[in-house]
C-alpha cells in the first residue's frame, strides 16, 4: 500500500513508486488517475488565468501557477489512493505538557473541544502573544485520542519551522509531518500535520480538523485558490478553526452574524495587553535612507536600546540592504534570502542583536525581550493586520512586557488614524 | 500580454524605441532589468570561451592550459555566451529545466536570434538528452534553445551515457567526459 498517496492527489513521481508496483495499483483500481488539466482549471491548484498555462513541444497544456510543485499538464495526471482509509491511532493522553491555561485560554479551549466533537467552526480572535498555540492543545488531544487527522496550516514556513518542535515536544507520541516548501518531510500517515497553506493543494478529504492560522495573513485572504484548497483537503465531516488576530471584514461580518462562533481573547497570555506602539514622523525617511545617510530618529531609537535587542521592519529588500550596509552590515533577511533560516535561528540563539527584515517575520516567529521598529510604517506593505502582528513581536516573554514599539511614518495624517485606533479597538 | 516571468500585465507602449524595434515584448522592464549581459560586465573577453578578461590578455588560464595540453588541436573554436549566470538567471534556469516551465525559453527568444544573424556557414547540433530526461521533462532543453535561432537543426549526436552534467565536478567533467 503507497502510505503516501492516501488522501492526497499526487504526480507520479511523488508516490515513489517502481513500475510494476504502480502498473498493478492501475489495474486494480486501487489508485485513481485524475485529469491534471480539466476544463480549462488546474486540478491541482485550481487555476484557470489563462496567462498561467503554458504549451510543451507535444501541444499539451502544463500549469505554471503551480510548477514549483512539480509540473501538472494533460498528459501529466494526478493519482489518488482508491484503497481503504487509513485508520489512525488512538493515542491516550497524547499531551504532555504541563503548563496552566488562563481563564480566557480555557474559554477558548472548551469551546473548540466542543465544536470538534460538533462538527463544526469556530473563530478565535486573540492578540499576538495571547498564547494560540496552548489554547489549541486541548483540542489536539481530543483529536489524537479518537483517531482523527488533524492540520495546522499556516501562511509562512517560518512558523512552521518554529511550532513543529514545539508540538512534538509536547505531542511525542502523535506522528506527525512539517510541510513546507523545500521540507524534506512527507506525511506518511501523520495524524498531526504542521503545513504550509500551500501544501494544502497536495490533499483531497484528508482531514477532520483543520485549524487556520493567520486567516486575514497574505496570501491566504488574497488568493481565492486557498481557501478553494482548505475546502478540498476536509472530509466531508469535518470542524474547521480559524485564528485570527485581526479578523477582515468578511470574517467580522461573519461572526456578527453568528454564523461562525467566535471567542475572543483580548490579552496576551501574561496578562499585559499589547504593547502600543509610539509614532515618529518624518518625510524623508525613505529618501535619506536609500541615498546612504541614517535618519537621526533611527539613530537615536537604536542608540536607546543600550544592549537591548531589536528588529527593524522594512517596506523593501532594497532598503533592508541599504540599512544594513548603514548599520555596519547588520543581517537581514527577506523572503528569497539564501541563508534566510539561518540567520533567524542565529538571532534566536542571540548571536547578533539586532535584525533588518522584511514583512516575512511579522507572524509567528518570536524572539523573548525584543523591541521593534518599523521603517515607513505608512507603506503599503504594512497593512493593519501586518502592524499588529508586529507588534505583537515586542514584550514577548512575561519577564519582560514592556518592550518597545516604534512606527516611523512619512506623514502623519496616514499614520494617526487607521492605525492608532487599531491598538484600542482590539481591547474588550 | 503578460510578463513570461512574473506575470504582470505589460503595457503596449508605443515610444520611439519600439516603433523601430519590432521585437515583441515578453518580459518586462523589471525582469529585464535581472539579466545582465556579457558584453555589459566587461569590455574585454577571452577569445575562446567569452569570460571576462583583463585587457592585457587574450586568452584566460583554462583556455590557455587547453591550448598548451592538446598542442594547438582543440575541437572547441569559441563559445559565445549572451548573459552571465547570476542569481535571477540561475532561478529562471531551474524552472526552465528541472521543473519544466518550456514557456520560460521565449523570453530569450530575440536575443538568441539576434546572436545567429551575425554568423557565417555553421550548422547547429543540440546536444542530446537521455531519454529517461526526455520523458520526464517532455523536452530537451538544447534542442527548445537552439530552435529559437531559426535556422535548420542536425541531430547528429547521441548519448552514451545518461549521467548528469551538472552533478559532476568541474574536475569529472574535464578528465571523464570523453562522450561529447
Ligand atoms: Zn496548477
Ligand atoms: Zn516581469
Ligand atoms: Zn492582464
Ligand atoms: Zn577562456
Amino acid at each position: 500500500m503507497p502510505r503516501y498517496s492516501t488522501e492526497k492527489r499526487l504526480l507520479k513521481q511523488e508516490l515513489h513508486l517502481d513500475e510494476p508496483t504502480f502498473q498493478y495499483l492501475i489495474n486494480q483500481n486501487l489508485l485513481t488517475e485524475i485529469p491534471g488539466i480539466h476544463q480549462h482549471q488546474c486540478q491541482r491548484c485550481f487555476n484557470q488565468g489563462r496567462k498561467y498555462f503554458g504549451k510543451l513541444p507535444s501541444g499539451h497544456i502544463y500549469c505554471r501557477k503551480c510548477i514549483n510543485m512539480g509540473r501538472v499538464s494533460e498528459c501529466e495526471p494526478l493519482y489518488q489512493w482508491n484503497g481503504p482509509a487509513p485508520v489512525y491511532e488512538q493515542v491516550q493522553n497524547p499531551c504532555v505538557w504541563g503548563g496552566d491555561l488562563t481563564p480566557l485560554q480555557e474559554h477558548a479551549s472548551n469551546e473548540l473541544v466542543n465544536q470538534i466533537k460538533l462538527n463544526g467552526s469556530l473563530l478565535i480572535h486573540a492578540v499576538c502573544g495571547a498564547g494560540k498555540t496552548e489554547m489549541l492543545y486541548e483540542g489536539i488531544s481530543y483529536a489524537a485520542s479518537h483517531s482523527m487527522k488533524l492540520c495546522i496550516a499556516t501562511p509562512r514556513a517560518d512558523v512552521v519551522r518554529e511550532l513543529a518542535p514545539r508540538l512534538r515536544k509536547d505531542f511525542p507520541n502523535v506522528k506527525s509531518a512539517a510541510l513546507y516548501g523545500g521540507s524534506s518531510e512527507v506525511d506518511e500517515q501523520a495524524q498531526l500535520v504542521i503545513a504550509t497553506t500551500h501544501q494544502l493543494l497536495r490533499y483531497d478529504c484528508a482531514f477532520d480538523v483543520m485549524i487556520v492560522d493567520e486567516v486575514d495573513a497574505f496570501p491566504y485572504h488574497k488568493d481565492p485558490a486557498l481557501p478553494k484548497a482548505v475546502k478540498r483537503a476536509v472530509k466531508e465531516k469535518h470542524t474547521l478553526i480559524y485564528l485570527t488576530a485581526t479578523p477582515r471584514t468578511n470574517l467580522k461580518l461573519k461572526s456578527k452574524l453568528n454564523l461562525i462562533p467566535t471567542v475572543s481573547i483580548p490579552m496576551r497570555f501574561h496578562g499585559h495587553p499589547l504593547p502600543v506602539p509610539s509614532f515618529q514622523y518624518n518625510k524623508k525617511i525613505e529618501k535619506q535612507i536609500l541615498e546612504g545617510t541614517l535618519p537621526n530618529q533611527i539613530e537615536k531609537w537604536i542608540n536607546d536600546r543600550g544592549n537591548r535587542r531589536y528588529l527593524l521592519f522594512t517596506p523593501t529588500v532594497e532598503m533592508a540592504k541599504q540599512l544594513s550596509t548603514l548599520l555596519n552590515h547588520t543581517p537581514y533577511v527577506y523572503a528569497e534570502h539564501p541563508d534566510r533560516e539561518d540567520l533567524v535561528k542565529q538571532f534566536r540563539y542571540n548571536k547578533f542583536q539586532a535584525l533588518i527584515t522584511t514583512t516575512i517575520l511579522e507572524r509567528g516567529v518570536t524572539f523573548p525581550s525584543i523591541d521593534v521598529a518599523v521603517i515607513q510604517a505608512d507603506h503599503d506593505v504594512f497593512d493593519e493586520a501586518a502592524l499588529v502582528q508586529i507588534a505583537g513581536r515586542a514584550g514577548r516573554s512575561a519577564n519582560d512586557p514592556n518592550g518597545n514599539v516604534t512606527f516611523f511614518c512619512r506623514s502623519e495624517n496616514k499614520c494617526d488614524g487607521p492605525v492608532e485606533t487599531l491598538f484600542i479597538s482590539d481591547e474588550p | 500580454m503578460h510578463c513570461l516571468i512574473c506575470y504582470k500585465h505589460l503595457q503596449p507602449d508605443t515610444t520611439w524605441s519600439t516603433l523601430f524595434t519590432s521585437a515583441e515584448k515578453q518580459i518586462c522592464a523589471d525582469c529585464e532589468s535581472q539579466f545582465e549581459r556579457l558584453i555589459e560586465v566587461s569590455n574585454h573577453h577571452c577569445q575562446i570561451c567569452m569570460r571576462p578578461l583583463k585587457e592585457s590578455l587574450n586568452l584566460c588560464g583554462d583556455c590557455f592550459a587547453w591550448r598548451e595540453r592538446l598542442d594547438g588541436r582543440d575541437p572547441l573554436k569559441r563559445n559565445m555566451s549572451i548573459f552571465t549566470y547570476n542569481e535571477f538567471m540561475k532561478e529562471i534556469m531551474t524552472l526552465f529545466k528541472y521543473r519544466g516551465d518550456y514557456e520560460l525559453i521565449y523570453v530569450f527568444k530575440e536575443e538568441i536570434k539576434q546572436t545567429f544573424v551575425s554568423l557565417k556557414d555553421f550548422a547547429i547540433v543540440p546536444i542530446p538528452l537521455s531519454e529517461e530526461r526526455f520523458n520526464e521533462r517532455g523536452f530537451n532543453q538544447a534542442e527548445a534553445i537552439a530552435s529559437l535561432a531559426g535556422e535548420k537543426i542536425l541531430n547528429l549526436l547521441k548519448r552514451t551515457s545518461s549521467e548528469k552534467q551538472s552533478k559532476k565536478t568541474k574536475q569529472e567533467r574535464i578528465f571523464f567526459n570523453k562522450s561529447i
